[in-house]
Formats: C-alpha cells, structure tokens, sequence
C-alpha cells in the first residue's frame, strides 16, 4: 500500500510556511506550537508539529498532544478536502479523547482549509 | 473583588436608564425573533412529545408554554420554549454565543411569574445577552464552536437572578449553584432532537438555582472564574479578562446576529448567495451542472460535518436513527433548497423534502472550498461571509457575493416579517399583531400582560 500521510504533509508544508498567517488566525491559533500524531489504521504514522515558521514533521514515534487514528478510505477522503477530520470523528469512526479536543479540533480546521484554498487558488 | 463578585454588583445595580436606547431596541428585536422561532416549532411532533412529556403528571403554574394555552412552573415552561426556539436552528447570537434561546424563554418565564415591569423585563433580556456574550469570548479559544459552546448556566442564572430581585450575594450563589454540575454537549448529539434541548438543560438549572438562593441556599463566590471551576472544566482555553472589561460600557446584544433562515449561522450567507441567484436568474434546478461555495472554514466545519455518516444523513433520517436536525448544519441539502425553492423555511426541513431525490441530487453537486478573503474575514473581523457559484448546463456561470450575512449589524433583515409569520398561524394576525405593538412599547406593560398575550386560545 503506497504511503498516504508523509506525501500529503510534505505536500502541503511549503504551502504552510507561505500561508499559515492567512490559514491559522483568531479561534484557530492555540494550534501554534501542538504537535498531532496522524495514523492510519494498520499502517504508517506520523507526527506533525504546527509551528509559525513551518511544519515539523517526524516519524520519531513520539505521542505529540493527541492522536488522530482512523482509517485510510476515512484519510482518503480528508486528503480531498470533501470533509473534515471532524466528519470522522463525528460518525464515530476517530477517537476525540476529553484532553485531546482541542488540537484535534483545530486541526481539522486547519487541514481543510489548506486543502481547499491550495485548491481553490490554483 | 472577583469576577463573579464584579458581575454580580453590575447585575444587581444596573438600572433601565443605564442601557443605551439603541441595545432597548436589539433586545425588542431579539425578543421578536426569537418568539417567531419558538411559535414556527410550535406544531411541529418533536415539540409536542416534548410539551406532552414535561406535563405528563400535570401542567400549571404561573409561566406560559409559548404557542399552546398551558402554564407551568417557570423552569419547566421555559425549558420548552428553548427547546421550541433551538428545533429548527433559526435563532441568534451576540459575539459567539447563541444568547436568545437561553435569555428569551428565561427572561419570559421568570419574569411573568414574577410579574415584573416591561423596563425590568427588558433590562434582563440585556443582562442575559451581556453574559452569555461574554462568557461565550472568554472560551471562545477552546474546542467547542457556535451552538454548542457551553456557558449558559452563568447567564440563565444571572438573568433569572436578577428578576427574582436576588441582592449581590446571592446573585453569586445562584450563578455559583447553577454552574456546579458543569455542563458540556455530546457532538454525536446534533443528529436528532437532542440537540434542541442544547439550552433548555442549563436554563433549568439556572432558574432554579436562583430560586434557591433567594430563598437562602448557599453557593460559591466565584465558580465562574475559580481556577477548577465552571470555565475551567468546559474550556481548554479561557480569557478572562472578557468577563469585566468595560463592563457597562461595551454591549453585547449591539453584536447580534438574527436568522433570516432555519439554518446554522456559518451557513446563512451561502444560503443567501443562493437564493439570490435564484431569484435573479431563470433557471431550472434539473439544469444545474455544478455549485461551488467559497466560504470561511467555519461554514466548511458546519456544512460538511455529516458527510462522513455510514448510513449518511437521508438514510439515517429514514430509518429513525436521525431527524432533520444534521441537515440544518449542512451546506448542500439546504442551498438544494434554496436554489430550487427559491425559499428556505422550516417546512423544508420536514419529510416531503427531505426525502425528495431531486433535491438530493442537486445536493451532490454541490462542493465547498475555503476562500482565502472570506477566512480572513471571518477569523480576524467575526464577518460571515460566502460566495457562490453556479455553472448551468447551457455554459452560464451564475455568481453571488455576500460580505456578511443578513441579520448583521447593518445589515438587518425584516424581522417584524419573520415574527408575523411565525406568530399569526397560533395566535391570529389580531392577536400577533397586539404582542408586537406590546412589544413595542413594553416600557409600559407588564411581562404578565405579554404571557397572556401570547397564549393561544
């Protein structure tokens, strides 16, 4: 199975260090500095630092400050921007841990809207 | 002194002639609206297995259960009215908090029971609005949003508080008291009618909480603000300072927003772009190719959130596991509406329209994609804005800009409208047109007058 996280991270890292400010704003900057481990279900992780100056990304094995685990058609379908991480969560197919909401929540924010305006941009 | 101590001292001694005229008017407004909001639920099956429900072992009390000819104790009568006003999402808000589903029903109930004047019903409706909004800026940073942020025990307290003539003490234990079980939504919640008791549960506690104090029961001095209290358990994140900086000077209710449509507000403006192409253009919905909405990544995180239910949202609305209530957080389904309706009512979220395919299949063709002005203007100004558009099968590209929504500041919508048409199907165009004059002039009438007017016979 072809790697899915790491292409699309990579993908949208120099798209964040041009357009963070414009992406990350108001409500949606407790993101800045949290760090998110994404997985795909039986298959590859990573984690994701949202940092001003660009995305940190690593495959160190480190926990970050929550995890978002779910499926790969579910990651298929955030990776189009068709929906949210939120979506998932919200059919109960992602975990949404009480201390983990909040990056969680901002994250799928943020992703979708990269997603999109990249998309809608071009 | 303490934020709660603050608060309170500002909520007991503030007087009608303190409030500017002009947020007088908004809370007539807010007052309008939001009685046209619970009247439209009022016949609706939910509505009534809840009012059945409630009074199962009786009905009565000196509070009226908007849109029939029952009473109630105040909690329990406004507990439904809430419910009414939250069924179809067509509500309000100041700065982020959905304020009139909670101050509306509990300004109403506790003030006709209390038979208070219409400047002290007035002035509560700006209490409540005054702390829902800024209790609703001081989380606003957590990971609740919109409808769901959770701090209306302190205004429904507050509010109730107030209009039981409690003194600053016990204004603290009643807000204190209301906020000791910390209540916070379950999101899987807004697919079924769940959702519409999102203010009816701490407006409950609220009242009865200041109903206690006033008869000497002991609460906290500062739940609100305590580093492991109220704010602390429902919000990751909290601001403190938007408690009581310019208090009395800078007015919440000057911020809301009313609903032109039934519809989550991130929402309203797409749903505008959309009627008002339809309304400028001739056109068949059976010949619409493709829709995209640019939007902030609010209106992405409402619009899209059930698009990842298994069965999704029309099966599940079929089969009984939910009612209409995801799609009025959804983009497509209404904008379908809107596009081949040229309207967007209560009544196009009820089953003929639900289950229309047609409908449906205009709804799968329709995209959404954050814009970047329309972000920004959202995140950094709190405008709410969208555009769309709409490409026809014969090559036409139709487009719709809308900055901010209508019912903005500055930009109002005929509201007036909205409740006569929700109120004169119950009460008659007499009888709807006598509460709106009473409201109208409520600064000399009473709130037990305005109940009464507002029973239906």
């Amino acid at each position: 199975m072809p790697e899915l996280l790491g292409p699309f991270f990579e993908g949208i890292s120099e798209y964040w260090s041009k357009n963070h400010r414009a992406i990350v704003m108001g409500r949606l900057r407790p993101l800045l500095g949290r760090s998110v481990r994404f997985e795909v279900e039986d298959g590859e992780s990573l984690v994701v630092r949202f940092g001003e100056r660009g995305l940190d990304i690593s495959r160190n094995g480190a926990r970050g400050d929550a995890c978002v685990r779910m499926s790969r058609a579910d990651w298929l379908d955030v990776i189009s921007g068709r929906v949210a991480i939120m979506s998932v969560v919200l059919a109960g197919r992602c975990p949404y841990p009480k201390d983990q909401r909040l990056p969680i929540s901002k994250a799928s924010v943020v992703l979708q809207t990269i997603v999109t305006m990249r998309e809608a941009a071009r | 002194m303490s934020h709660t101590q603050r608060i309170a001292s500002w909520v007991r001694g503030l007087r009608f002639e303190d409030i500017p005229p002009e947020c007088v008017a908004k809370a007539k407004d807010q007052l309008l609206n939001i009685l046209a909001a619970i009247f439209m639920s009022s016949g609706h099956p939910s509505s009534r297995a809840a009012i059945t429900g409630m009074t199962l072992y009786g009905a009565g009390g000196p509070s009226t259960i908007l849109g029939t000819n029952l009473t109630a104790v105040p909690d329990v009568a406004a507990y439904l009215n809430s419910f009414n006003a939250q069924l179809f999402e067509f509500e309000d808000w100041v700065n982020a908090s959905h304020a009139g589903a909670t101050v509306i029903p509990t300004a109403l109930a506790v003030g006709e029971a209390a038979r208070v004047d219409g400047r002290e019903l007035l002035l509560a409706i700006v209490v409540g609005n005054e702390m829902a909004g800024r209790t609703g800026r001081a989380i606003l940073d957590g990971a609740y949003v919109g409808n769901s942020l959770p701090n209306h025990q302190v205004d429904t307290a507050l509010t109730a508080g107030r209009l039981l003539g409690l003194d600053v003490r016990q204004l603290q234990s009643a807000v204190s008291l209301s906020c000791f079980m910390a209540m916070e939504c379950c999101p899987p919640g807004f697919i079924t009618d769940a959702k519409a008791l999102i203010n009816s549960v701490p407006i409950s506690q609220g009242i009865r909480s200041a109903q206690m104090a006033l008869h000497g029961l002991v609460g906290n001095v500062d739940m609100i603000e305590h580093s492991a209290g109220y704010l602390a358990t429902v919000s990751e994140e909290v601001d403190l300072d938007q408690l009581t900086n310019n208090l009395g000077k800078d007015w919440a209710i000057s911020t809301l927003r009313s609903k032109p449509f039934p519809i989550c507000g991130y929402n309203i403006s797409a749903i505008e772009c959309g009627l008002q192409i339809a309304r400028e253009n001739a056109f068949g919905s059976e010949e619409i190719e493709e829709v995209v909405v640019y939007a902030p990544a609010s209106t992405l995180l409402a619009g899209t959130r059930y698009h990842s239910l298994q069965p999704d949202m029309y099966r599940q609305f079929a089969e009984g596991t939910a009612t209409h209530m995801p799609l009025l957080f959804d983009v497509p389904y209404p904008l379908a509406v809107a596009l081949t309706h040229r309207a967007l009512l209560p009544v196009h979220f009820t089953r003929e329209y639900i289950q229309d395919p047609a409908l449906a299949a205009l709804a799968k063709k329709i995209t959404l994609k954050v814009d970047a002005q329309l972000n920004y203007a959202y995140y950094e100004d709190f405008r709410f804005g969208s555009r769309v558009v709409v490409r026809l099968r014969d090559g036409r590209r139709l487009e719709k800009l809308v900055e901010d929504m209508p019912g903005a500041p500055g930009n109002p919508f005929d509201v007036r409208s909205k409740f006569m048409s929700g109120v004169a199907p119950v009460l008659g165009e007499e009888g709807a047109a006598r509460v709106a004059e009473l409201i109208d002039d409520l600064e000399r009438h009473g709130a037990e007058e305005l109940g009464h007017a507002l029973r239906a016979s």
